[in-house]
């Protein structure tokens, strides 16, 4: 009896252990192409979706924030380990980590944190008390852990070259400008050594050439996009919520559509719905709202339906019309064709639009009107209004940083959307492909890539 | 005893966020009516309720009586057809943190907004990691036997249409008031083959071109205000997706189609028998007769041994997750049913929903025009037919 125990005792050992095939296993190299490139290690917001990414997938490798967002959008410690605020949420207390060992063996202070943040804050002021660093605005800022998690607030400390140095997962072990960039797994993380030992990114590749370069195995992950067909049976396929806006930005103080009607009758003339069919395949939502309804509840209050006819009437209502410049992102296919299907909405209206990629000839500055594609990196409607203001350098929206309700937001949107200087077009989500061999790989609820928990199988 | 606990305990468990809710609607209601008041003159009102929230049909039910009783009772009374006054649009919705109810007061041409936010309780079926919740949304409920059901315009909201199948005509639905009314019945002159279990198939074009598809049947027509339709036999074959790209001839004397397909994206144009077909971006799934469930790429076509669904299976698309299966379990016709979500990669199929139960077996599946969203036509076992929409949405 005992030896029949001893032997189902075994048996469930070995099935116990057939299962544990699915924990994390350490080491390998992910090679990651992006479309994106960047080649200075400058952290300020960008109205390039492809060049935001893959900076931002590099800098959330490298450094820390003092806040985290969880998967359920709750800002959770990171470099802070607690916080609160005083007042009317002017002014915010967090208490920072013990023991934080940076990339070039230091140890992280208030002082790194303080020349971090006010390289990005000019107007707030820190003042340190033991482990405690007092943030004060000039502006209750509601959603400041939030707006701590975004990546113009990683503590980063300068290099010799100017590349980043933080206390993430990876560091920067080779960084060639424009072209690729190499990670190499930081032994000293406090949250723990990677699995993977190493990440290549190679920049600036079609998204033709990564699909190609992903069926003959030469690429572990990919950008994917809904202009692109699923590269190979066996990848999957992963999809954040919609998460970039894509949207026309008209250039301040170009007099060609200085008339509000103009503006109006094109945004009216835009047919979302076969944008978001056709050429996004219905991949996240069509919208005239900047944030998408999963961040806000109420984007369905901004009216997305073409309207020809009031459209023709304003045109007609409005004074002569040259033809407006619209420059959109020449790496970015789909931008393209969203270009190309504004222009030939709005020539249904009788305005001519002239799409044009940017080129060093011709600068996103020169263009009556941008189409843009702008992620937004947080789940926090007032931090995510704020965050587009920045980019697009609208005093309106940034005033949305001190909203306290969705009835505050509402209008901040509103108001900057009434005189149709931004026309939103869509929302879309972050997606990539990856191959079967790459195991945890984690969207953030705002699309944010984490390269620290994923994990390869070794090569067979 | 230990079982009749359990039991006990676990619809305890399933019911207690629903109560938590019931219990704040009222108030709800009362800061909604509130904020309404504030931003119009009260007066004759007609009401509009669009829910595209998790919340659930009875939730909606109980929060517009409590809102219609709080707005009367703040000097709001109902407008007749023929009065003017001010119409207000309530959407209920969520973000991820909240329920965001919005309500957009009309007076003439002017139009005012007032938001309310509530913590959204994170319900019992939302707190597993699953990537998606299959929402259900009872459309219609009828004594007479409903083949299919179909949304027109593919949304549910003030004046949109719903066509309803039977086995002798075709209805059309408005929505009037927040319900669905009854507008017309078109009948289709033509009896359908006979079977024991006759099915049928809406198809909706452009929000205004139906096809009505029974065995041996076809019906083609137009909705406009009122609907009009022809019926002619006919042995086309049926759409089997949300589009035409795969056609299925159906067997008129049997209930499943013979496996002989047409359209552009039939490949090989033959195919075991099977009562249903998931059309995926890059490859139909048929749920064959003799139980198995096949996948076919290029092609080729594979069995599916995980697949232990019942006949009736639909693809649709969602944000998160491009390729959904929606599939009803194996169970017969004389027990409950319930629709589950799948992704499939290769062989592999993932559930990634909890269940969405059924107060009776499910006789029909379709998606919806779009592919976001499919139509569960389930005939409970009280004895009525009720008709269900069913959305993928990403568990934020």
């Amino acid at each position: 009896m005992k030896r029949i125990c001893l032997l189902l005792a075994a048996i469930t050992s070995l099935a116990a252990l057939s299962f544990a095939a699915t924990r994390p296993r350490y080491g390998g190299m992910l090679r990651l192409e992006m479309r994106g490139t960047f080649s200075s290690f400058d952290i300020a917001p960008d109205t390039n979706s492809n060049r935001s990414r893959v900076r931002d997938v590099v800098l959330r490798s490298v450094c820390d924030r003092l806040t985290a967002i969880d998967a359920t959008g709750t800002p959770q410690p990171s470099l802070a380990t607690a916080w609160h605020f005083e007042g009317d949420g002017r002014t915010w207390l967090f208490t920072l980590r013990d023991g934080i060992t940076m990339q070039n063996g230091t140890t992280m202070t208030p002082q790194t944190v303080i020349a971090a943040l006010s390289a990005q804050n000019p107007n707030w002021r820190f003042q340190v008390s033991g482990k405690e660093l007092r943030i004060d605005a000039d502006a209750p800022i509601p959603g400041m852990p939030f707006e701590l998690a975004e990546s113009r607030n990683s503590i980063c400390i300068a290099g010799a070259d100017g590349r980043w140095i933080g206390s993430g997962p990876f560091q920067i072990s080779d960084f060639r400008a424009g072209q690729s960039v190499e990670l190499q797994a930081f032994d000293d993380s406090w949250q723990g050594r990677a699995f993977v030992d190493r990440v290549r990114i190679q920049m600036t590749k079609s998204l033709a050439d990564q699909v190609n370069d992903f069926q003959l195995a030469r690429a572990d992950a990919i950008e994917s996009d809904p202009t692109q067909p699923r590269p190979t049976n066996s990848s999957t396929g992963i999809f954040s919520r919609p998460v970039a806006v894509i949207a026309l930005a008209f250039t301040p103080n170009h007099p060609a559509a200085s008339d509000p009607r103009i503006r109006e009758a094109l945004a009216r003339s835009i047919d979302r719905n076969s944008i978001f069919t056709v050429l996004l395949r219905r991949q996240g939502e069509a919208s005239a709202a900047l944030l998408p309804e999963w961040i806000s509840g109420y984007a369905h209050l901004f009216n997305s339906a073409q309207d020809l006819g009031t459209a023709v009437r304003l045109r007609n209502q409005a004074a002569a019309l040259s033809t407006l410049s619209l420059v959109y992102d020449g790496a970015d296919d789909l931008a393209r064709l969203i270009a190309e299907r504004v222009s030939l909405n709005a020539r249904d209206a009788g305005i001519t639009l002239q799409p044009r990629p940017e080129s060093p000839m011709f600068r996103s500055f020169d263009a009556d009107v941008r189409l843009i594609r702008l992620r937004i990196e947080s789940p926090d409607a007032a931090s995510a209004l704020a965050l587009i203001g920045d980019a697009l350098d609208n005093a309106t929206l940034q005033r949305a940083r001190s909203a306290t309700n969705a009835d505050q937001l509402f209008a901040v949107e509103n108001d900057a959307l009434k005189d149709f200087s931004i026309i939103p077009i869509a929302h879309l989500p972050e997606s990539f492909s990856i191959a079967p061999t790459v195991h945890d790989w984690i969207l953030g609820i705002a699309g944010g890539v984490d390269l620290g928990n994923l994990w390869m199988e070794p090569p067979r | 005893m230990l079982k009749v606990l359990c039991c006990w305990l676990l619809v305890g468990l399933l019911l207690l966020p629903a109560s938590i809710l019931c219990q704040d609607i009222p108030s709800a209601a009362a800061q909604l009516a509130s904020r309404i008041t504030e931003r119009s003159t009260p007066g004759a009102v007609s009401i509009a309720i669009n829910n595209r929230s998790s919340l659930s049909d009875d939730a909606v039910t109980t929060l517009r009586s409590e809102l219609l009783q709080q707005l009367q009772a703040r000097g709001w009374r109902a407008k007749s057809s023929t009065e003017g006054g001010t119409t207000i649009n309530i959407t209920l919705a969520e973000s991820f943190r909240n329920y965001v109810w919005t309500a957009e007061i009309f007076e003439g041409e002017v139009r005012n907004i007032a938001i309310l936010e509530m913590p959204r309780p994170r319900l019992a079926t939302e707190s597993t990691s699953d990537p998606v919740v299959l929402a259900r949304t009872l459309l219609i409920s009828s004594n007479e036997p409903l083949l299919d059901v179909a949304l027109v315009e593919g949304k549910i909201s003030e004046g949109a249409h719903l066509t309803a199948l039977t086995r002798s005509s075709v209805q059309l639905f408005q929505m009037q008031s927040g319900q669905w009314r009854l507008t017309q019945t078109q009948p289709l002159g033509i009896a359908p083959g006979a079977s024991r279990d006759l099915r049928g198939r809406l198809f909706i074009q452009q929000g205004s071109i139906i096809d009505a598809y029974l065995p041996a049947l076809h019906c083609t027509g137009v909705i406009t205000q009122t609907l009009s339709i022809t019926c002619r036999q006919s042995d086309d074959p049926w759409p089997v997706g949300e589009d035409r790209r795969i056609e299925g001839f159906y067997a008129s004397t049997r209930n499943y189609f013979n496996g002989i397909l047409s359209g552009p994206a039939a490949q090989n144009g033959t195919v075991n028998p099977f009562y249903s077909a998931a059309v995926l971006s890059d490859r139909v799934l048929y749920s064959g007769i003799d139980g198995r469930v096949r996948s076919q790429v290029n092609g080729q076509t594979a069995t599916l041994p995980a697949a232990k669904w019942g006949s009736n299976i639909a693809a649709v698309q969602s944000t998160c997750i491009r390729d959904i299966v929606i599939a009803g379990s194996q169970a017969d016709f004389t027990q409950s049913d319930a629709a589950t979500a799948y992704a499939v990669s290769n062989s592999e199929l993932t559930a990634i929903a909890q269940p969405a139960p059924f107060p009776g077996p499910v006789i029909n599946l379709n998606p919806s025009p779009g592919g976001q969203q499919a139509v569960a036509v389930v005939s409970s076992l009280s004895g009525r037919y009720e008709a269900y929409l069913l959305t993928p949405r990403c568990n934020y």
